[in-house]
């Protein structure tokens, strides 16, 4: 009974052998060129490469940092985050890296674990000069809270992330640096505490392992290196799990601690901006290593972020599209979450401002959307030059797919 | 045009959440259970599907051979037929005459552990299927150029599929003695049983059956959507449940023609929702509302035809 | 005497927490007819349905053909020869005529034999060959009965439980179908365990007969002397 429906599956799998794969068409066709696709920093992890499965070769994807070895201050940073983790950081991991950097130098700079003091000494890095030399550059902060830092393009080639021939971006934030100093020292007394929160399960996972890993990393040298006021450096773990409601636990948690000084995080904007409330009431200092949303340190003296705004970003993105890759034409999908809509909000701006048409924008819901054949179908209809995808990495990898099996993409 | 291919592309989905649905279907019919680890049994098919593909052909194979790939998916399938089987006999069959209620949270709990099972053995990061080469992006057929509809040997061979399974089990329960007593069984088990049909035989085929076309099914919609997590049971298994009660729950070909209505519907929903205007957001309405679009017509027609499309009306069961 | 075929050792059974039965003694001889008398609710369905393996046996033991039967489940017990007509017909509804018969013959292997009691079944109701690619659902009441008399004889059961063959027939229907019985009794060596709410019919049909009060069996005699018996005929012959 069993073998009589196995049967005709055998069969179909041996027309399969005997016929062969007819030659896939290569190259150009009749309807002109292939697209290209172009990622928002959220589609910045080496598991979009990994998860595409050869759909992300040529794809370019803006980004905070990218692992670029060539630079000194880079390489000591990777190759010791190689050694301890079995891969590469990628941006998040770096971020996370000088954020705990930062947050340690301005405990040092308060002269004791105090909230207050922190925030202080953090909103005084206020120029190049006096701000944090990391290995994603200065990180300096306006009296937002935010960031100036570059944004980089980073290119999949030969399955892997690496750094565009093609920049946009000539602001500089300055050369990159490895941590401090390096002479061992022994941290002595009562750990000073700082809360790290982010996506440690849940779908954003894979982002929560590289920001744990980033900030192991930092913590281990700084207190290999006499930790900080000569006092061992503790962190605490919140899971936010990419949720807002978690996030506000994992706030509210950190809150109830008196030890605790200040936090680095939350990762996604959404939970940034659902905790953000929280710390500004319990006078935390709190150091996003990730949100991008313009909106994360907007009403608050206590919330900072280590990286650029989702405005500058969809900029960046809108102008390598029409100066880097001279192209007219696009089709944005965008996540319909605060970081999604943010990013799609800006691009289309700067898009209208400089000739960049935007065919049609495809909204999709990363929590209940299963296959996108029927969303790509629908931008293919349109013809694009170019996909921009503003959302995260395993979403933008199932496009990649799918634009590939519909023929949109190479 | 434009609707052919969408309505094509619902027609793809659609009968992947009918051999899912199939696995609902029987299973209620026979035992009158919904049971709601059955999205999981596909997810597990899936993860045994990519695991072997991974220890026969290496985890970075970019592609594996037809021959290979077939032969991995079928051993799968079959094992997570016995998983199916084994679930029934673990969780269920102790449960057998307690209430409706005590089976059916007994099942949403198995749903529950299967997933943290799935999480403890593979992780929670997302897995890919890997195909032979060309196998989802070649077009055997191309109408209206490169960027026209495509068929690739994907849909050739789930079409097939498909066909096969269903006139299998079309002549199976309709023509075969097995599947006269499985008939007689779901409509008054005791009176089977007074005939000699005994009941552990038709649950475990039951159980096989529907375990093993979800896991064909599961493995299908993994490829179709291009990578899955231990999570993907959850939707698949609400949408394939969905099917099954819009067919008519305990009708084979109303969970089939259930899931090709839901697929299709969604299809439309994902290529037209956004042309409706919303009166608060420019751009229309979202896409990410497609699969509400597909509950609600579910909803819609039970309203009309409670028992479903293909259901008939409750029997002389007590 | 020799040992009887079928034997019931102070089996006790219920449902749920309820015990119906409260031990009860019985036994069947080879070839006997043997009919359970009793008022509703007495337990007479549930002796039957616990013979046949659907209602476990709490305490006591049944013994059939020198073997325990406790613990087997009913396929196995149908295999060894005991078909039951349950009560209420219990017929298949969405499975044709011929459908229901042939489930009836389901343990048997023996193709050309089954047409031919396929055809027996037919000449012995002759409504069910016209009937026979309609759904079971669709017959009248007392079709439906006379079909699941017909499906328990295609079994080829060494014994037959009939639980109340006559409720819902007409009364020729009746006396037709209760000569088939003592027919198949006769000629074909089929012992025959009855439940029947007629116990006039009941009583001139059986051997022997037992009165079954709420789980207790209280009179057990030779089916003519029960017949007679004053209480009998004040309880249940009416008068
Ligand atoms: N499935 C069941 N669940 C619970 N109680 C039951 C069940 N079936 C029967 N009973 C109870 O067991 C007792 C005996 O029932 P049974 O059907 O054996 O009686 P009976 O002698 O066949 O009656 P009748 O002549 O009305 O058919 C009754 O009190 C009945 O309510
Ligand atoms: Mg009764």
């Amino acid at each position: 009974m069993i073998r009589s429906r196995i049967a005709p599956l055998v069969l179909c799998a041996v027309a399969l052998l005997t016929t062969g794969c007819p030659p896939a068409d290569g190259g150009k066709t009749d309807d002109g060129d292939y697209s290209i696709i172009v990622g928002g920093d959220g589609v910045f992890s080496p598991d979009y490469v990994k998860l595409a499965e050869g759909a992300a070769e040529g794809s370019y994807i803006i980004t905070p940092y990218i692992n670029d070895t060539s630079s000194p201050g880079i390489k000591a940073f990777s190759e010791a985050f190689i050694a301890e983790y079995k891969q590469e950081p990628d941006a998040w991991a770096a971020l996370t890296y000088d954020a705990v950097g930062t947050i340690a130098v301005a405990i040092e700079k308060a002269g004791k674990p105090d909230r207050k003091g922190i925030r202080d000494a953090l909103a005084a890095m206020n120029s190049k000069e006096t701000g944090y030399p990391g290995v994603t550059g200065v990180t300096f902060f306006d009296k937002n809270g935010d960031c100036a830092k570059p944004a980089l393009i980073a290119e999949v080639k030969g399955g892997k992330l690496t750094k565009s021939a093609t920049q946009i971006d000539t602001s500089s934030a300055g050369e990159a640096k490895a941590g401090g100093d390096k002479a061992a020292k022994k941290a002595e007394g009562e750990p000073i505490v700082i809360g790290v929160a982010g996506p440690f399960t849940g779908g954003g996972q894979k982002y929560g392992e590289m920001i744990k890993a980033g900030a192991k990393l930092k913590l281990a040298e700084l207190n290999a290196a006499g930790g900080v006021l000569g006092r061992p450096l503790k962190i605490v773990w919140g899971d936010d799990e990419s949720t807002n409601s978690k996030a506000v636990n994992v706030a509210n948690d950190f809150a109830a601690r008196p030890e605790l000084c200040a936090v680095v995080g939350h990762f996604n904007s959404t939970c940034s901006l659902a905790a953000k409330a929280i710390y500004k009431a319990a006078e935390i200092p709190a150091l996003t290593p990730g949100s991008t949303n313009v909106k994360v340190c907007e009403g608050s003296d206590w919330y900072f972020r280590n990286l650029y705004r989702d405005d500058f970003q969809g900029f960046i993105c809108s102008d390598f599209i029409t100066k880097s890759l001279k192209k007219k034409t696009c089709v944005v999908f965008f996540d319909d979450d605060d970081y999604g809509t943010g990013l799609k909000t800006f691009f289309e701006q700067r898009a209208k401002e400089t000739g960049l048409e935007v065919l049609e924008s495809i909204s999709y819901d990363k929590k209940s959307v299963t296959e996108f054949t029927s969303l790509v179908t629908k931008a293919k209809s349109k013809a694009p030059e170019v996909i921009f995808i503003a959302g995260n990495y395993k979403e933008a990898a199932l496009i990649a797919k799918a634009c590939k099996k519909a023929g949109l993409t190479k | 045009m434009l609707f052919l291919e969408y309505t094509l592309n619902g027609l793809n989905t659609g009968i992947l959440y009918g051999l899912i649905a199939i696995g609902y279907t029987m299973v209620y019919g026979i035992i009158q259970l919904i049971n709601f680890a059955h999205g999981e049994i596909c997810m597990l098919g899936a993860m045994v599907t990519a695991t072997f593909l991974g220890w026969a052909f290496g985890v970075d194979a970019i592609a594996i051979p037809a021959a290979g790939f077939v032969v991995f998916m079928t051993l799968a399938a079959l094992m997570d037929g016995g998983f199916g089987i084994l679930l029934d006999k673990i969780a269920y069959k102790p449960l057998r005459g307690s209430s409706r209620l005590s089976a059916l949270i007994t099942a949403i709990g198995m749903s529950l552990l299967l997933q943290n099972l799935a999480v403890m053995i593979w992780g929670a990061g997302a897995n890919t299927i890997k195909v032979p080469e060309g196998y989802t992006s070649t077009a055997i057929l191309q109408i209206g150029g490169r960027l026209g509809i495509r068929i690739t040997f994907f849909h050739i061979s789930i079409w097939l599929f498909t066909i096969a399974s269903m006139s299998g089990l079309y002549f199976l329960v309709q023509k075969t003695r097995f599947g006269m007593a499985m008939r007689a069984t779901a409509q008054n088990p005791t009176a089977a049983s007074l005939m000699g049909v005994r009941l552990d035989k038709v649950v475990a085929t039951t159980f096989f059956v529907g375990s093993f076309l979800g896991a064909i099914g599961g493995v299908a919609v993994a490829i179709n959507k291009g990578s899955f997590d231990y999570q993907i049971g959850l939707y698949i298994g609400l949408v394939a449940f969905a099917a099954a009660v819009l067919g008519g729950i305990g009708s084979i070909p109303g969970a089939m023609l259930g899931g090709i209505i839901i697929g299709v519907v969604e299809a439309w929903a994902a290529g037209y929702l956004s042309e409706i205007p919303h009166p608060l957001v420019e751009g229309g309405i979202s896409t990410g509302y497609k699969e509400a679009v597909g509950f609600t017509v579910l909803i819609l027609i039970i309203l009309l035809r409670p028992q479903g499309l293909l259901g008939s009306r409750g029997g002389d069961r007590a | 005497m020799s040992t009887p075929l079928i034997e019931f050792k102070g089996v006790k059974t219920g449902y749920g927490q309820m015990e119906v039965l409260h031990g009860i003694d019985l036994h069947v001889d080879q070839g006997e007819i043997v009919t359970l008398i009793g008022s509703n609710g007495a337990g007479k369905t549930t002796t039957l349905m616990t013979l046949s393996g659907v209602n476990k046996v709490w305490e006591g033991e049944i013994w059939y053909e020198g073997a325990c039967l406790n613990g087997v489940p009913p396929h196995e017990i149908v295999a060894r020869g005991i078909c039951h007509v349950p009560e209420g017909r219990q017929i298949f509804r969405d499975l044709t005529v011929e459908e229901n018969l042939r489930l009836g013959a389901y343990l048997r292997s023996d193709q050309a034999a089954i047409q031919k009691d396929l055809e027996h079944s037919f000449d012995m109701f002759p409504i069910l060959r016209e009937r026979s690619f309609q759904l079971g659902g669709t017959l009248s009441g007392g079709e439906q009965q006379m079909l699941a008399i017909a499906r328990g004889l295609m079994g080829k059961p060494k014994v037959l439980l009939l639980d109340e063959p006559s409720l819902g027939l007409a009364p020729l229907i009746v006396a037709d179908i209760f000569e088939t019985v003592k027919r198949v009794n006769k000629e074909e060596d089929v012992t025959v365990v009855l439940v029947e709410q007629n116990a006039n019919l009941a009583l001139k049909t059986a051997n022997r007969g037992y009165v079954l009060e709420t789980g207790t069996i209280t009179l057990s005699d030779d089916a003519d002397k029960l017949a007679n018996n004053p209480k009998v005929r004040e309880a249940y012959l009416g008068g």
